[in-house]
């Protein structure tokens, strides 16, 4: 399991403006970070309005993210073992560097916009640091 | 005099398929609906119409040799539906007819609008349609914890139309961009002909175009 040993809130100025104005606003409105994701990564396609544009059936983001989100922070799966090893513990000091290199990783793993997935990761580890890994790597054991 | 819009499509193997409609809002930026690309920016393009700035030149039913230009993506607020593309650095569009972004808060029930759009763009119709609407209702829909200003617009839209632009009759300026039709839970349940019955009918939302603006700031 990572380390998270300083929770903290500051998160979000990893972001860039829009990204960071929009979750701000769900955030202090009393959004929690788990539906901030929902609403990030699958925002289009909610609030009874069917999109008019697109291949077909938009995609399912959100748990396919929490998936792999679980696999790097609750388990030793060999796809991202360079990532722990590199990443130990993510704080304060190294939070931007793992957001980057989680962002990178995910974005091809997910088929996902690099600025889509970044806020979703800052979102994850706020979600993650708020209660500590390992209670959350529990309440998200399958 | 109204101004184009374009079509927006993805490049794969040679094939361009087209996702929606976007429009410039500056000399090398375009908007659109986030859902129109489904999170995925890859090999994103823009159609530039044949005759790019005479609005009433006859467009062809079959377009051969489609003009495509790379796109990348700048901005992206899947919350609000709004997506920010950029041409390559230092490439601009020739003499560019950028609409005025205002807002919803600009128009009341029964103000004519109308849009300009790619209907029927997913089987390859790239013609750019003009519809008149009105206003149906101002509403609030709810994302999270948060309010998002939309209006109704009594228009039965089709795929290809997300990204349109809802232009204000009385001033020209865009008040907000189509991003769908009522459906509960967002639809996608049945499909019948590659179109969902629960979209059949004349309830279309397009979000406030300040939102856009924030983007742009």
């Amino acid at each position: 399991v990572i380390e998270f040993d300083e929770p903290h809130e500051d998160w979000l100025g990893h972001l860039a403006p829009t990204p960071k104005r929009v979750l701000k606003g769900l955030l202090d409105g009393g959004t929690s970070p788990e539906e901030a994701i929902e609403l990030w990564l699958g925002g289009s396609h909610q609030a009874n309005i069917a999109g008019m544009g697109g291949e077909g059936v938009p995609k399912k983001y959100s748990a396919v993210f929490m998936n792999e989100l679980r696999l790097f922070i609750c388990t030793d799966d060999p796809k991202y073992k360079d990532f722990r090893a590199q990443f130990p513990k993510i704080n304060k000091g190294t939070g931007a560097a793992a957001i980057s290199a989680l962002s990178t990783a995910f974005a091809s793993s997910l088929g996902v916009a690099t600025v889509i997935i970044v806020p979703a990761i800052v979102l994850g580890l706020m979600t993650i640091a708020k209660v500590g890994a390992t209670a959350w790597c529990e309440r998200t054991k399958k | 005099m109204p101004i184009k819009t374009f079509a927006l499509g993805r490049l794969e193997g040679g094939t361009v398929h087209l996702l929606g409609t976007c429009f410039l809002v500056k000399a090398n930026t375009f908007a659109t609906a986030a859902h129109t690309f489904d999170a995925n920016d890859t090999n994103i393009v823009v159609v530039i119409p044949e005759d790019l700035n005479d609005f009433n030149a006859y467009q062809q039913q079959t377009r051969v040799g489609l003009q495509l230009v790379p796109l990348k993506l700048k901005d992206v607020d899947p919350v609000h539906d709004l997506a920010i593309f950029e041409l390559a650095a230092g490439a601009t569009m020739n003499s560019p007819h950028i609409p005025k972004l205002s807002s919803t808060d600009t128009t009341a029930v029964g103000d004519k609008v109308y849009t300009l759009g790619y209907p029927h763009s997913r089987w390859g119709m790239a013609i750019m349609v003009l519809q008149e609407a009105t206003v149906g209702a101002r509403v609030l829909v709810t994302k999270g914890t948060l309010q998002i200003r939309h209006v109704i617009i009594n228009q039965q839209s089709v795929v290809g139309q997300s990204g349109a632009p809802v232009f204000a009759a009385k001033d020209g300026s865009v008040v907000g961009i189509l991003v769908g039709a009522f459906a509960p839970s967002g639809g996608g349940g049945i499909s019948m002909g590659g179109i969902d019955p629960q979209t059949l009918h004349q309830t279309s939302y397009a979000v406030s175009a300040e939102y856009l603006s924030g983007m742009l700031k």
